[in-house]
C-alpha cells in the first residue's frame, strides 16, 4: 500500500475512494424508489381501507394488510420476493374490497326495507288516529278494531251508505300498512274477522260474522285492496272484548278486526 | 373461502425450496380447483371478474410449464399469482351477483333467479 501511495500520489486515492464509497453505499442502502407492484399494492390497501371493507370486511383487511406487511419486508430486504408479494397483496386487498363492497349492499337493502316499513306503517298509524281508529300491535299482527255499530243495522252484513265515506278512508289508510308489490310487505295478509254480541244463537251469530267480514273484504277489494291478500273469518260471539251485558258493551263486541299479519322476512333480512 | 389458495407464508416458502424440482401435483391441483371455482361461479359473465379468470388461468397455464422444466420456485410464484386472481375472481362475481339480487325491481331478485349462479 505504502509503495502505492508513494507511486501514484495520495490525492490519486481521493476520487477512487469517492467512488468505492458510492458502490458500497449503493449495494447496502434500500432503493429509492418502491417496485410498481408494491406501490400497486399500496395504493389498493389503502382503497380498501377507505371504502365498505372497513366496515364490513375487517377480516378481508386485516389479511391483506399481512400480505402487505410481508411485501414490504422483502422491498426492505432487497429480496428478488417483493414482487410477486406484492402482486399477491395487491390481490388481497382488491378481494377485501369487493367483498366489503358485497355485504354493504345486502346490508343496505335490507335497512332501506326496514325504514321503508316503519315509514309506511307510521303513515298508516297517522292516518288511522285522524278516523278515531286504533292499531294496535299484538302477536298476531297489527289489530285495527272496526267498530260495528254505525256499520251494520241490526242482523244484517250490508255496510249501511252513511259508514261507506268513513269505511274508505279506513281503507286506504290500511292500504298504506300493505302494499302488496312492495319487497318489505311480501307475505303479509290481512284477515278479516267479524264479531257480534251474544243476542241471538251461536248458529246464527258465526253466520252472521262472518257474512259482515265478506262484506268488508268486498268494499275493501272495491277501494284497491287485494281481494287474493284477504282472508275473512266468522267468530261469532267468541272473544268479547266488552260486557254483553250493557247495550254500550254489546255495542263494542259488534266489530270487525283487520288483522295485518307480519310480512315474510326478505332474503336480505334472513 | 376466496384466501384458501392464498398463501403469503407459502410463497415465501416456494423460494426457499429454490430450483431443480417440480411443483408437487396437489399443489397444482388446488390452484386448479380455484380457477375451475370462479369459472363455474360465472366469472366470465362480469368483465372485471372475467379479466382476472382470464390472468388466472394464463398464470396456471404458464406454472405448469415452468414446473415441467423444473423451475420449481418460479412455477410456486405463478401458482400463487393464479391462486390469487382466481381468487379476485370469484369474489368480484359474487359482489355482481349481490347487487344483482338487490338491486332487481320489483322486489328482491332471489339469487337462484339472478343470471349468476351461486358459488
Amino acid at each position: 500500500m505504502k509503495r502505492w501511495i508513494s507511486v501514484l500520489g495520495p490525492s490519486a486515492f481521493a476520487p477512487l475512494a469517492i467512488a468505492i464509497g458510492v458502490l458500497c453505499g449503493c449495494a447496502s442502502s434500500r432503493p429509492s424508489q418502491p417496485p410498481r407492484e408494491l406501490q400497486a399494492a399500496r395504493d389498493a390497501y389503502t382503497r380498501a381501507e377507505s371504502g365498505p371493507a372497513r366496515e364490513h370486511n375487517q377480516a378481508g383487511l386485516i389479511e391483506a394488510r399481512q400480505a402487505l406487511d410481508a411485501a414490504e419486508q422483502k422491498y426492505n430486504e432487497k429480496s428478488d420476493e417483493v414482487k410477486p408479494l406484492s402482486y399477491v397483496a395487491q390481490r388481497k386487498a382488491q378481494i377485501a374490497e369487493a367483498d366489503g363492497r358485497a355485504a354493504a349492499a345486502v346490508l343496505g337493502v335490507a335497512e332501506e326495507e326496514r325504514a321503508s316499513a316503519g315509514r309506511s306503517e307510521r303513515r298508516a298509524k297517522v292516518a288511522l288516529d285522524r278516523l278515531g281508529l286504533a292499531a294496535k300491535e299484538e302477536s298476531r299482527g297489527t289489530v285495527i278494531t272496526l267498530p260495528g255499530a254505525n256499520m251494520f243495522a241490526t242482523n244484517e252484513a250490508e255496510i249501511l251508505p252513511a259508514a261507506r265515506g268513513r269505511l274508505a278512508e279506513i281503507a286506504k289508510a290500511v292500504k298504506q300498512v300493505v302494499a302488496e308489490n312492495a319487497p318489505q310487505d311480501v307475505g303479509r295478509k290481512l284477515v278479516l274477522i267479524g264479531y257480534t254480541d251474544d243476542v241471538g244463537s251461536e248458529e246464527t251469530n258465526l253466520d252472521l260474522s262472518a257474512r259482515r267480514a265478506d262484506a268488508v273484504r268486498a268494499f275493501f277489494s272495491q277501494h284497491g285492496l287485494s281481494a287474493t291478500m284477504m282472508e275473512t273469518v266468522g267468530r261469532g260471539e267468541a272473544d268479547p272484548i266488552a260486557d254483553n251485558g250493557t247495550a254500550q258493551g254489546r255495542a263494542k263486541n259488534r266489530r270487525v278486526e283487520v288483522v295485518v299479519t307480519p310480512a315474510t322476512p326478505s332474503p336480505a333480512q334472513q | 373461502m376466496n384466501n384458501q389458495t392464498i398463501s403469503t407464508a407459502g410463497l415465501v416458502l416456494a423460494f426457499a425450496i429454490g430450483c431443480g424440482s417440480s411443483v408437487p401435483p396437489a399443489r397444482v391441483a388446488s390452484t386448479e380447483t380455484a380457477v375451475r371455482s370462479a369459472r363455474a361461479a360465472g366469472a366470465e359473465r362480469v368483465p372485471d371478474a372475467n379479466h382476472h379468470l382470464k390472468l388466472a388461468e394464463d398464470e396456471l397455464a404458464k406454472a405448469k410449464t415452468l414446473s415441467s422444466k423444473k423451475h420449481r420456485d418460479e412455477a410456486e410464484a405463478m401458482l400463487h399469482r393464479a391462486g390469487a386472481d382466481a381468487a379476485l375472481a370469484a369474489a368480484l362475481t359474487d359482489e355482481a351477483r349481490q347487487k344483482a339480487a338487490t338491486e332487481g325491481l320489483p322486489g328482491s331478485v332471489p339469487a337462484e333467479q339472478s343470471p349468476l349462479p351461486s358459488r
